[in-house]
């Protein structure tokens, strides 16, 4: 049987208290919290303003002392210099020294992890490149959008190659393409099996890239569990299918009149999200080679975050842009397989991303290489583009 | 000892773009290039050199004494309210080592800013000497005067306590003896005691037309193979700068001989024929010198004449030789010094350096203590508060009178302040340095000792420990 691995962060009865300058309790930010957080998962931590998410993450990190309770990260105190060895923070603005470099603001924060210079020069160019902001790397970081210094501020948090993230809002000030970049790098890490939390009024976001969410109010903890058994209304029932004709969607309400007694339904058409909609006009101006002068696209997880990780080298291949992209035009003609398609891919990616089991090592030799597993997508695609035609 | 030194590098570049600072800076640089291109001194070529070295190396020693205790403070807080310190905290680095490093960060700015500046000064300095065609004279004067290290030697300095003891119990005596009342109250006694004390001091530092008064000098080296200059500075009438006119003045040094041994009868005329010593008059000038009164003077005295007696002491007789016969003072504070070469002027002045350069390292501790735990405004407020209470207290503490409950209540206050404050003035050598006398290793290493290792180092430590407690995620962003 497998060793049963520690929890990155054990937090029992954790309580917080401000007091004022005689004592007196102020403010009970924190109240009797008890979670954990395992190693490899991706866990959102969601709240109103002033729920204490911000107060329990300063615990986290040592800038605040729990008033009560016990916290334990990664097996030691949170205070202890040997804990944050092993930790990137992203805080939710950006406190970057205004007048060094983006290039002297990553050597600095390399330097407080004691990393060689040779290190630091290698990890810097690849963070850079990742964040997009290899073109500003001498730029001063106060003359930088709140995005770019975001990025910059990610990319601190990652200098470490660390083995727990803690995210404050990390998309926020980003825009839609930094957003996706920032997912895709919190799904590449998990995939390394890092472990990952985020806090972030962007539900959409946590939705995306979250294992567990824990939601704060009152600093207490009102509901905490795995997003699919939080969200997932098991009441009700959801059909896609491609468009079917008339005869055959009578038949369809036919049915469902006869069974639902009365109740409503609702069957329309599906709706992409208007960032996949954005991310494809974005794809499209990229492979047209247009000049910007803000953040190049960057996306390109650094090598030694994703070294060793076969997984995310599948999901770069099958996220990365196309090499000669088919204008969306030209495929008016098969809206419907499309949609099938994605939703095949979809799946395929949740099989691909799914988090390693803890027991079980990494398999030697995958039945499956990745390469074949694609061969296999492609095969249904033409199977079902084929029958369609 | 990489993300120490990436901190030092860190705060000695923030250091550098802080407003004060370059403010500071400004005037430093117009106290080292202007202050000793301008000033014109008392008159002569010993004056001008001694007055442009002291108000160009206290000038920058002050200047760079404010800004370290600004740039401590600035330093430690800045980075705790704009929460840049949270992105350093949260890695491995103890908040020991950022305080250390943020203390040296700032230190070594000032450091190089000290050096530089004096340097420039040492040499303008030099240049100065060398180019403004003094007569040899006078050269020689500035040689001999300013632009050398001298070890002081005072004379033996009067008991006032016991002296005005003394005169309060003969005035008594003398009063019951012409069979007068005497109030013998605390109060009247307290009264009769101040002003005989008064009366002992001002009578310490007159000197009568005509009346040989006796200076002592104590401790000097045996064999010494250099001339002895003996510094002395006569006022006429009045201790004022104003309405000084020329005088005379007579010295007459004591040569000590030791007689021939006769056969003792028995142990203590042994014992008593070894210790005594006989002193022959020799008078230092033909006739009494005419000399201006209020300016210093100096006498040579060639170490062939052989003036120290086998007890390590030399004597001097001073004799008012007024035209007028006008009383002649000499402050206590003007000696007459006794005054022995030990080094050149490049030692003593790199020595009165290392004293500032001491003196900074404390006052930017003293600033990151207090930064690492207040607000900016509250840390300065503080940090020029207890040295303003260090020079109080070195006062108070100095006082060799005092009288009634409140002032021996505040000198009380002042001998316990004086455990855990520093006392500034302390570090105060730029007047040694402008008239040539010697910045002595000792009193570096008592301000070491005494400043640095038992006042400063522990209210830094305390200081660390309170910054290392401190929940720096409490302070709240405006």
């Amino acid at each position: 049987m497998a060793e049963q691995r520690e929890p990155i962060v054990r937090a029992a009865g954790l309580t917080k208290v401000f007091r004022d300058f005689w004592g007196r309790p102020k403010a009970k930010a924190v109240n009797d919290i008890t979670f954990n957080v395992e190693p490899g998962e991706v866990i959102g931590l969601l709240g109103p303003n002033g729920s204490g998410k911000s107060t329990t993450v300063k615990m986290l990190l040592g800038l605040l002392y729990p008033t009560g309770g016990m916290l334990n990260v990664l097996g030691r105190s949170p205070r202890a210099v040997e804990t944050k060895r092993e930790i990137g923070y992203l805080p939710e603005e950006s406190y970057l020294y205004k007048y060094l470099t983006a290039e002297e603001t990553l050597d600095f924060f390399g330097s407080l992890f004691n990393l060689s210079h040779a290190d630091r020069k290698n990890r810097i160019d690849q963070l850079l490149d990742m964040v997009g902001m290899a073109h500003a790397r001498r730029r001063r970081v106060g003359e930088f959008s709140k995005g770019m210094a975001r990025r910059i501020g990610l990319a601190q948090a990652m200098i470490n190659d660390p083995e727990f993230l803690i995210l404050d809002e990390p998309t926020s000030g980003l825009d839609p393409l930094g957003c996706k970049e920032v997912k895709d790098l919190i799904l590449t890490l998990k995939a390394r099996g890092k472990t990952v939390l985020i806090t972030s009024h962007l539900l959409s976001d946590v939705e995306d890239v979250c294992d567990r969410v824990i939601i704060l109010y009152g600093g207490k903890i009102r509901a905490m569990g795995g997003l699919g058994e939080l969200l997932t209304v098991s009441a009700e029932n959801r059909i896609v299918t491609p468009a079917l004709p008339q005869p055959a969607m009578n038949e369809v309400l036919r049915i469902l009149r006869e069974n639902l007694n009365g109740e409503e339904f609702t069957v329309d058409h599906p709706r992409r999200t208007l960032e996949e909609f954005f991310l494809d006009v974005i794809m499209k101006a990229k492979s047209d080679n247009i000049e910007t002068a803000g953040v190049s696209g960057g996306g390109k997880i650094a090598e030694y975050l994703s070294r060793g990780d076969e997984k995310s080298a599948v999901i770069e291949s099958l996220v990365e842009e196309p090499a000669a992209p088919v204008a969306p035009v030209e495929e008016e003609a098969a809206p419907v397989p499309q949609s099938v398609t994605e939703a095949v891919l979809d799946k395929k990616l949740e099989q691909l991303t799914e988090e390693p089991k803890a027991a079980e090592p990494a398999p030697e030799a995958p039945q499956e290489k990745p390469g074949e597993k694609l061969k296999e997508v492609d095969a249904k695609l033409n199977d079902i583009l084929g029958n369609r035609k | 000892m990489k993300s120490y030194w990436a901190i030092v590098k860190l705060t000695f570049r923030n250091a550098l773009r802080s407003h004060i600072f370059q403010l500071l800076l400004l005037l430093l640089l117009l106290a080292v290039l202007v202050i000793p291109t301008t000033v014109s001194g008392d008159g002569t070529a010993g004056g001008f050199i001694r007055v442009s070295l002291l108000y160009s190396l206290s000038t920058v020693s002050t200047i760079l004494a404010l800004s370290s205790v600004w740039l401590g403070c600035h330093a430690m807080t800045q980075d705790i309210d704009n929460y840049q310190i949270h992105m350093v905290v949260t890695k491995p680095v103890s908040r020991i080592r950022i305080w250390l490093a943020k203390w040296m960060g700032v230190y070594l700015i000032h450091l190089l800013l000290l050096l530089v500046s004096s340097m420039t000064i040492y040499f303008i300095i030099l240049y100065k000497y060398n180019q403004q065609g003094f007569p040899e004279k006078e050269r020689q004067k500035i040689r001999n005067e300013v632009m050398v290290g001298r070890r002081v030697f005072l004379p033996e300095k009067t008991d006032y306590d016991t002296l005005s003891r003394q005169m309060v119990k003969e005035k008594i005596e003398r009063l019951r003896a012409q069979g007068k009342e005497v109030d013998t109250s605390p109060s009247a006694q307290e009264t009769m005691l101040k002003d005989a004390r008064r009366e002992a001091v001002t009578r310490d530092s007159e000197l009568p037309f005509d009346y040989p008064r006796e200076f002592v000098f104590k401790g000097l080296p045996k064999n010494l193979d250099k001339p002895l200059f003996l510094r002395y500075r006569p006022y006429v009438g009045k201790v004022a700068s104003e309405g000084q006119r020329m005088t005379r003045s007579f010295w007459v040094a004591g040569v000590p001989r030791v007689p021939e041994k006769k056969d003792a009868t028995n142990v203590f005329e042994q014992s008593k024929q070894e210790n005594s010593v006989e002193y022959y008059p020799q008078p230092l000038s033909e006739f009494p010198e005419q000399v201006m009164s209020g300016e210093f003077h100096e006498k040579t005295l060639q170490a062939e004449w052989k003036l120290i007696a086998p007890d390590q002491s030399v004597r001097f007789i001073y004799i008012n030789k007024d035209d007028a016969q006008e009383k002649q003072y000499f402050q206590p504070i003007d000696g007459p010094k006794l005054l022995i070469e030990v080094c050149g002027f490049f030692e003593n002045y790199m020595r009165s350096v290392a004293v500032i350069a001491l003196e900074l390292l404390i006052l930017t501790g003293l600033g990151c203590v207090f930064g690492g735990i207040l607000t900016l405004p509250t840390a300065i407020f503080v940090a020029i508060s207890y040295l303003l209470f260090g020079s109080f207290a070195i006062y108070m503490s100095n006082l060799d009178y005092v009288s009634g409950a409140a002032d021996h209540l505040g000198q009380s206050i002042a001998r316990l302040l004086l455990w855990i404050v520093i006392p500034i003035q302390g570090f105060e050598i730029s007047a040694l340095v402008a008239n040539g006398e010697i910045v002595e290793l000792t009193y570096f290493w008592l301000l070491f000792k005494s400043y640095f290792l038992f006042r400063a180092l522990p209210l830094f430590l305390l200081g660390m420990i309170l910054y290392r407690r401190r929940e720096l995620g409490l302070v709240i962003r405006k």
